[in-house]
């Protein structure tokens, strides 16, 4: 058990840091410098000058990127003399076109993000588990039918679809739904939940597709398996067997989609902020694109990946907790 | 998301009795004598959602591929300004524009031919899908297949990098990725040919695209790798290449199969999903991904829905059109499937 | 029974499509009731006297409420030195900063230019331009009470010259010393800046060469005072020391600001600036169109809302056709910005390839595609209106057989390079493509990535022909618009700094730009115009397209909108809150 997580651990280190080099090196295969976009228009040569200085432009590729790396676990100085500069840990440098620390930048939008993708997938999970659940006991029927028919149009539905089309519908033509903002949840948790509802809905209307086929079937599968004869030949009341056992045992491929659908939805956000206004790390990661804002790149990719890389591992130790079958190798 | 990004297979509903029936599943070899493949084939052509789905798969490559034919009956194509039939605000006039002439109404801005930028768009969508899908599978399969039957450094070297590229945030390395690597290959003062902007998006999507594939094929490869016909191919001194392409992949071909008709739909929503993030082939070619966003900005504007439930709801049927034939496919491969 | 589902599901889907009632477009909707720009008159300079506040009231103005701003974007550069973006210097300048010298406007298109912290616009002390003296009003106060000195001007202009705070305009550190070896205050340096000198409450500056336009130069954002003790050096972006009406009371970087009342900034000493709202409120991230949105559904609440940001272009034709509906919280105008395309100079040769491409401008179609007229004012020279001297004249109407001729049957080829940031910069480029070829012109259009635009038409060996590019006058002359865009000054071949996209330069205009530089502003003003005129006739080094115009709307609370003319945006000096009580909070 032990040797399996310092295993994983030690490969997570190894995945990170060529995902880190790797998003690190794209921007220096591009041709264009990336001080003189970041200066803007009316940029003076002293002044790209400046801004390189502070990226550190000037310096071999390697030599930044470990000094990058540094600055994100002990932190690190920018700039030099008069113009020094604190960037405590975790130091993913400095932006300059918002003038300040990416950091606080990207704390300011993870709560968004976080509320977004957490809310959307709790509601998801709930409806894909309880319909395919509900659809696989009552196979067979209109219930069954209609759970089936949802996912095969829930699936094929674009996100930047749905977004807008709900956008439409409800915030412009009948003006029921408030229009999406991030209020945080202890200030005032209707207008979170009101401000959310949209984002929310989106997500989980195009997400709940393939869990709700995936519970569907594994319920099916379990409810065909020995063990359940067994139970039910014991004499077990049908309704203990399904709640008790298929349910049990259907957990453990719905836990591991649920974890991994955390890890999609992050990547959905992207789109989902950008329709709907919410400045979260989805949408600043697509205006620092657009702006080439190298900083901020590099630290959304990064946080990006370390969610999905952490949440497959603890996804994997949950398998585990859940199945005792599963042996960790 | 992740669904597109991976071709929507569950690995457990594949299981190798698909492959082994032949030798395991001796009432069915007993009828007739029919191999898998044409037990498959007439299991699919009973399926009524095969029948219509595959009828209206056949119907859209169709309408797709015979933009010259329609370009002629109908009188424009995709390309042609129609700025008489804009106001001073370049809006269409009367409702979105439609008229005999024009279907289903012009665009804003130049007053090109909505239906013929469907149409147009649809091919370049699905040309771009299916290239993608071929290729992605092939790779995938052939990756897949080394690493599970070479097992040891080369697997685990496979199997991680299979985990690098699922770690990435894929959407927001492609965005960062494709002007980039615009300017590094095709930049410069000319303007880029459709062709050289599809192998540009197509590039794009197989960098992640072959992964699902090929996690797919390593799986069922270990499962075959300890079998007797392999150990018997490799005791009359068969090499490695030639178990892999010989022994092995012929005999995975099914969940291959379903892979690749998953992967169809999978790409057309994301293609679709990419040029709406700007990600596609430029202008001025249609592209359906791009005219949804058009339609997303215009939507508060007069008739503004109309665009975008036409251009939203013609990627959304095609993708499950193909969708419905690819689950079509998968229970006629295999028939216990619980979907 | 799965399969039913299957079917079933194609067939409801043609159903749900019927959504919403259609309405037609007959084209007769928008249309009346732009503002034609006003023309900027000659006699700008204003007296002693002028200088002397308080402002003229605004018809109907309350004092007090809270005036809550909404847009996308923090307002980055705030620090007085690195602010050149026309609403950061309209923040800066019209609330927490004065200037020596400034621009009065009483909302009828008419600008002035008085002496702000100085008593007046400047004293040319021998006449020669060369050397310029200003005196500070007495009892100018900080936020803190304590008393603005021409030191503290000073320090403020010799910190502009940092290469780090280099972001502002750089008019007069370039003026003060060419070679710009001096790198500002800090590390060690001499806090004065070279050519200046403090004398008690005065400021002399002095030039090599004649500068007569430096009362102009000094309304620039950075002569507002900076004490050294409260240099934060880049972080003073973040929260500039207050001379004007209003002071910083808290900030979130990127997300919200708040200012409230300086208490010992005087009404008496100003004669621009009006401090109506007790308060001001500002909440960034509204995606511009989502913007326009709330404000013109003046939703309870949202009655106090405001916003830099026009009416976004997807729906201004909503809001141009029913100009009723917002009466009194809408304002409208030509805006000084010009747009025009550029013609590569180093690569397009023959004038008559250029002139060809002056007549045959589909100039209607660029404005039909942009919006309409609420969008842009066709223009035909490269000043426009609002900049006094500026003269009217069409030397190349639009004539497709004219360019037919000039072109005598050459096919000619040329590529057009524009910015590849949505679907209506490739509109436009599909639309001079399908244009051009009407005269025989054929283009080939190339998308470059948006943010390196700037940097690659910038750049002297670029391979394009034809790219759009903008300008907007720094201060109302022409001395702003013709030397930095048609002369050698914004001509930086070794670099992709400059701002002249033609590379055109010319002997005998820049003999003309010489001399209007050493002459007296109000007679050097209408030379700029006929200087406009004789370069496009003789050299055709663009096409010029339209003068930008913009829309905008305030939620029903709001009062005192006023286009400025100077930054081309909303006056945040005259906005009032109209019922002070309402939103309150």
């Amino acid at each position: 058990m032990l040797r399996f997580v310092v295993r994983r651990l030690l490969l997570i280190v190894l995945t990170l840091t060529v995902v880190s080099f790797g998003t690190f090196m794209l921007f220096f295969a591009a041709p264009s410098d990336p001080a003189r976009i970041l200066c803007g228009t009316r940029c003076q040569p002293a002044q790209i000058e400046a801004v390189r200085d502070g990226l550190g432009l000037d310096r071999p590729i390697m030599t930044q990127y470990v000094e990058y790396m540094g600055g994100i676990f002990a932190g690190r100085t920018l700039g030099e003399g008069d113009w020094a500069k604190d960037c405590s840990a975790p130091c993913f440098g400095y932006s300059y076109t918002q003038n300040q620390e990416v950091s606080e930048i990207v704390a300011r939008a993870l709560p968004v993000s976080a509320s977004v993708a957490i809310g959307a997938w709790i509601i998801q999970t709930l409806i894909s588990v309880s319909s395919g659940v509900i659809a696989a006991r009552k196979r067979g029927t209109a219930v069954d039918r209609g759970t089936i028919a949802a996912t095969l149009i829930g699936g094929a539905l674009p996100i930047y679809f749905v977004g807008p089309m709900l956008l439409l519908i409800f915030r412009y033509q009948l003006e029921i739904l408030p229009q999406p903002s991030y209020t945080p949840l202890l200030d005032d948790p209707l207008a979170f939940a009101g401000g959310m509802i949209m984002p929310w809905a989106t997500l989980a209307i195009v997400g709940f597709a393939f869990d709700a086929r995936l519970s569907r079937s594994q319920m099916l599968e379990t409810l065909d398996e020995d063990f359940i004869r067994t139970s039910r030949a014991k004499g077990l009341k049908d309704r203990v067997v399904f709640w008790r056992h298929a349910l049990r045992a259907s957990a453990t491929p719905l836990a591991t989609s649920a974890g991994l659908g955390l890890g999609g939805l992050l990547g959905g956000a992207v789109v989902t902020e950008s329709i709907f206004g919410l400045n979260g790390l989805g949408k600043l990661s697509l205006d620092a694109i657009t702006a080439r804002n190298l900083p901020i790149v590099m630290a959304t990719v990064l946080i990006a990946a370390t969610f999905v890389v952490f949440g497959t591992f603890i996804v994997d130790m949950l398998y585990a907790a859940i199945d005792p079958r599963v042996r960790l190798s | 998301m992740t669904g597109m990004i991976e071709p929507i297979t569950d690995p457990g509903s594949i299981e190798p009795e698909v492959v082994v029936t032949e030798t395991v599943d001796g009432k069915q070899q007993s009828v007739h004598g029919r191999s898998p493949g044409q037990m498959a084939w007439i299991r699919l052509k009973r399926d009524r959602t095969a029948r219509v789905t595959g009828a209206l798969i056949l119907g859209i490559l169709l309408a797709a591929y015979g933009v010259p034919l329609w370009t002629a009956i109908y009188g424009t194509d995709a390309y042609a300004h129609n700025p008489d039939l804009l106001d001073r605000s370049s809006v269409p006039l009367g409702f979105v524009g439609v008229s005999g002439s024009h279907w289903l109404g012009i665009l804003q801005g130049n007053g090109e031919d909505v239906l013929m930028q469907l149409l147009t768009g649809m091919r370049t969508s699905l040309t771009i899908s299916i290239i993608c899908a071929i290729l992605a599978t092939a790779i995938g399969a052939i990756i897949g297949a080394t690493a599970g039957f070479l097992g040891g450094w080369v697997d685990a070297v496979i199997n991680w990098i299979i985990d690098v590229m699922l770690s990435l945030p894929f959407l927001i390395v492609a965005l960062a990725a494709f002007p980039i690597m615009q300017e590094v290959f095709f930049g410069g003062p000319s303007e880029r040919p459709l062709i050289l902007s599809g192998l540009m998006v197509t590039g794009i999507l197989l960098i992640f695209g072959w992964v699902g594939t090929a996690r797919l094929t390593r799986g069922q490869v270990i499962s075959l790798r300890e079998r007797e016909f392999i150990e018997a191919a490799r005791a009359s001194g068969a090499g490695n290449w030639h178990i892999i392409f010989k022994q092995i992949l012929p005999n995975v071909w099914a969940p291959i199969l379903v892979s690749f008709s998953m992967a169809v739909p999978g790409f057309v929503g994301f293609q679709a999903y990419l040029a709406f993030l700007n990600i596609g082939v430029g202008h001025p070619h249609p592209d359906l991904g791009r005219l949804v966003n058009f339609a997303v900005g215009k939507m508060q504007g007069l008739n503004g829905w109309f665009l975008l439930v036409i251009s939203g709801g013609t990627i959304f049927l095609l993708v499950l059109t193909f969708n419905l034939f690819g689950d079509a496919v998968r229970d006629a491969l295999n028939p216990k499937s619980n979907r | 029974m799965r399969k039913h589902a299957r079917v079933a599901v194609l067939g409801g889907l043609v159903l749900s499509l019927a959504l919403t009632a259609c309405s037609t477009n007959s084209g007769d909707g928008s249309g009346e009731g732009t503002n034609e720009g006003t023309q900027g008159s000659l006699d700008i300079i204003g007296t002693a006297e002028d200088a002397k506040g308080p402002a003229a009231p605004v018809e109907g103005a309350q004092t007090g409420g809270t005036l809550k701003y909404i847009g996308l974007t923090d307002f980055t550069h705030l620090d007085p030195a690195r602010t050149y973006v026309g609403s950061f210097m309209m923040i800066q300048s019209g609330l927490l900063g004065r200037t020596l010298t400034g621009y009065k406007e009483v909302g009828d298109g008419s600008i002035q230019l008085v002496g702000d912290l100085a008593t007046d616009s400047g004293k040319d002390v021998a006449g020669d331009c060369k050397t310029w003296e200003f005196t500070l009003k007495d009892g100018l106060k900080y936020e803190d009470g304590t008393v603005i000195t021409a030191q503290d001007v000073a320090y403020g202009i010799a910190r502009s010259f940092s290469p780090e705070l280099a972001d502002g305009a750089q008019f007069l550190q370039n003026w003060l010393q060419e070679s710009r070896e001096y790198k500002g205050p800090y590390d060690g340096a001499e806090k004065v800046p070279p050519g200046v000198k403090v004398d008690g409450n005065k400021l002399t500056f002095s030039f090599d060469t004649a500068r007569c336009e430096v009362p102009f130069a000094v309304a620039m954002p950075n002569t507002t005072p900076v004490p050294e003790a409260k240099d934060t050096k880049t972080d003073y972006d973040n929260k500039p020391f207050s001379s004007g009406p209003y002071k910083i009371e808290s900030r979130t970087l990127g997300e919200s600001m708040t200012l409230v009342r300086n208490e010992h900034w005087a009404a008496d000493s100003d004669p621009i600036r009006h401090a109506y709202p007790d308060k001001w409120t500002f909440e960034f991230g509204t995606e511009p169109k989502d913007n326009s949105v709330r404000l013109d559904a003046n939703a309870s609440g949202d009655e106090n809302l405001w916003s830099f940001t026009g009416v976004h272009p997807d729906i201004l034709g909503n809001v141009t056709g029913n100009m009723d509906k917002y009466k009194g919280r809408l304002v409208h105008g030509e805006q000084k910005y010009n747009g025009y395309l550029a013609i590569n100079n180093l690569r397009v040769k023959d004038l008559a390839v250029r002139q060809a491409l002056n007549y045959a401008v589909p100039r209607d179609r660029w404005i039909q595609l942009n919006g309409g007229e609420f969008a842009g004012k066709p223009n035909t020279s490269f000043m426009t209106k609002s900049v006094p001297g500026y003269k009217e004249f069409n030397v190349y109407p639009t004539d497709i057989e004219k360019a037919k001729g000039l072109l005598g049957g050459k096919a000619t080829k040329l590529r057009y390079a524009y910015s590849n940031d949505g679907e209506l910069s490739g509109q436009i480029a599909d639309m001079f493509k399908e244009e051009y070829a009407k005269a025989g012109i054929e283009l080939e259009t190339i998308a470059i990535s948006p943010d390196d635009y700037y940097g690659q038409i910038g750049d002297p060996t670029n391979k394009y022909d034809l790219y759009w590019a903008g300008w907007g006058a720094d201060w109302p002359s022409g001395s702003t618009v013709i030397p930095p865009c048609l002369g050698e000054d914004g001509l930086v071949l070794d670099a992709n700094t400059g701002t002249n996209y033609s590379f055109f330069t010319e002997k005998t205009i820049e003999d003309e730009i010489d001399r209007l530089s050493g002459l007296p502003i109000t007679e050097a003003l209408p030379g700029w115009g006929e200087l406009d005129e004789k370069i496009l006739t003789e050299f055709a080094p663009y096409v010029p397209l339209d003068s930008s115009y913009n829309v905008w709307i305030t939620g029903s609370n709001v009062g005192g909108q006023y286009l400025q003319q100077n930054l081309s945006t909303v006056d945040v000096t005259k906005l009032f809150v109209r019922d002070p009580a309402l939103n309150a909070g």
